[in-house]
C-alpha cells in the first residue's frame, strides 16, 4: 500500500469512527450491530463478504430508510459500491433499526428512526432473524479471525 | 479533472445517492487535510486541521445547497469552509483574550462570492495571530496592517522585492526605487521588533 493510500485510509477510518455517533450514517448502524452481535471488525466484514477497507467505505455511506419504497434500490446501490452482500446488508440495517426502536420504546423515548412503527419493526426483526437462521448454518465461527481465514 | 469530479459528486449528492458522501469523503478529505497542514504549519495541534476538514465536509454533505458550482470549484469551496472552521476552533481554544477589533470571519454566500477576508486580516493572518505568541505582540508594536503583512512575509522567508513592493503598493516604481523603499520599510520594522521583542533572529535575511 502506498503512503498516499494508507494516508487516505487513515483519514477515512478516523472519520468513520467519528460518525458512529451519527444515526444518519451506516457507521452508527454497523457499530450497533457489531456491539449487539459481539463481532470483531474482521468478522463483521466477513459477514458482509467484504474486506476492512470496504467496510470503512460502507460506514461512510448514508443510512438507507427501511420504510422507503426505494429501500431495495438503496441497498443495491450501497452493496454495489462496496461489494457487499445485499441480503446481509439489508438484514443488518433492519435488525439495528428494530433494536433501536424497541430500545427507545422501552425507555419511553421517541425512536431515533421515527418513520418506523413497532409493527413494521417486528416484521423486520422476524425477517432478519429468519434470514440469520439460514445463514448461520453456512457461516464460520463469528469472532475468531484465524478460523475465518482457514476455515478450521 | 478535480473540478469535473467535484461537480459530478455534488450532483450525485443532490440526487440522494447514499454512497455520494463516502465518495466525497474519499476524494476530498485527505486533500483538505494535506492543504490545511501545509498552509498552517505552525499549528500547535495538527489534529485541528483534521477536525476542520472533517467538519467542513460533514457540513457540506449535510447541506449541499450551500455550494454553488457555478461560482467555485468544490475543493476550493471546501478549503475555504475548512479554514473558517479552523479559525473558529482556534478562537474557541484561545480564551476571550482576543482583541475586540478582531473581525469575525464569515462566508458570505449570498452575494455569490466565498470570501473569508473581512477587515484587514486574511484567514491565514488570523490563524497566525491565534497560534503564535510572538504574533500576539505584533499588533501592538506594529498597528499598521501593511507592516504586519511585511513581517509575515519576512517570517515566511520571502525574498522577492516584487512581493514586498506589491504589499507596499509601489509596484509601478522602478526596480531600484522598489528595492530602496522595501529596504527602508524592512529596516524600520526590524529596528522596532529588535527594540521591543529582543528577537533579532525573528527576521533572518
Amino acid at each position: 500500500m502506498t503512503d498516499s493510500t494508507s494516508d487516505t485510509l487513515y483519514h477515512l477510518e478516523r472519520l468513520a469512527r467519528k460518525l458512529r455517533a451519527n444515526p444518519d450514517y451506516m457507521a452508527s448502524v454497523l457499530a450497533v450491530y457489531q456491539q449487539h452481535e459481539q463481532l470483531s471488525e474482521a468478522a463483521l466484514a466477513h459477514r458482509l463478504s467484504i474486506d476492512s477497507t470496504q467496510l470503512t467505505r460502507l460506514a461512510l455511506c448514508k443510512r438507507p430508510n427501511t420504510q422507503s419504497v426505494n429501500f431495495p434500490e438503496q441497498i443495491h446501490q450501497i452493496a454495489i459500491y462496496v461489494g457487499a452482500g445485499e441480503i446481509a446488508l439489508a438484514q443488518i440495517i433492519r435488525l439495528v433499526e428494530s433494536l433501536q426502536v424497541f430500545s427507545s420504546l422501552a425507555a419511553g423515548e421517541k425512536p431515533v428512526t421515527s418513520t418506523a412503527t413497532p409493527e413494521s419493526m417486528m416484521s423486520g426483526l422476524l425477517s432478519a432473524a429468519r434470514d440469520r437462521q439460514e445463514d448461520d448454518s453456512k457461516e464460520p465461527q463469528q469472532d475468531d479471525e484465524t478460523e475465518d481465514e482457514d476455515g478450521t | 479533472m478535480l473540478k469535473q469530479l467535484g461537480e459530478e459528486l455534488h450532483q450525485q449528492l443532490l440526487n440522494g445517492d447514499l454512497t455520494a458522501p463516502a465518495r466525497i469523503f474519499e476524494t476530498f478529505l485527505p486533500l483538505l487535510v494535506s492543504r490545511l497542514k501545509s498552509k498552517y504549519r505552525y499549528l500547535d495541534d495538527p489534529h485541528l486541521a483534521e477536525s476542520a476538514a472533517d467538519d467542513a465536509l460533514l457540513d457540506y454533505v449535510g447541506n449541499p445547497g450551500q455550494f454553488l458550482p457555478q461560482i467555485k470549484r468544490l475543493d476550493t469551496f471546501l478549503l475555504l469552509v475548512a479554514e473558517r472552521d479552523l479559525l473558529n476552533m482556534l478562537r474557541s481554544e484561545k480564551n476571550s483574550g482576543l482583541p475586540p477589533k478582531m473581525p469575525v470571519v464569515e462566508l458570505e454566500a449570498a452575494d455569490g462570492e466565498y470570501r473569508v477576508e473581512n477587515g484587514d486580516l486574511s484567514v491565514e493572518e488570523q490563524v497566525l495571530l491565534l497560534t503564535s505568541p510572538i504574533w500576539d505582540k505584533l499588533e501592538g508594536l506594529l498597528p499598521n496592517t501593511t507592516d504586519q503583512k511585511i513581517v509575515r512575509l519576512l517570517m515566511e522567508n520571502e525574498r522577492s522585492t516584487d512581493v514586498f513592493a506589491a504589499v507596499l503598493g509601489i509596484s509601478d516604481q522602478s526596480p531600484e526605487e522598489q528595492f530602496a523603499e522595501v529596504k527602508r520599510h524592512k529596516d524600520r520594522i526590524k529596528k522596532t521588533l529588535q527594540r521591543h521583542l529582543g528577537r533579532p533572529d525573528l527576521i533572518d535575511e
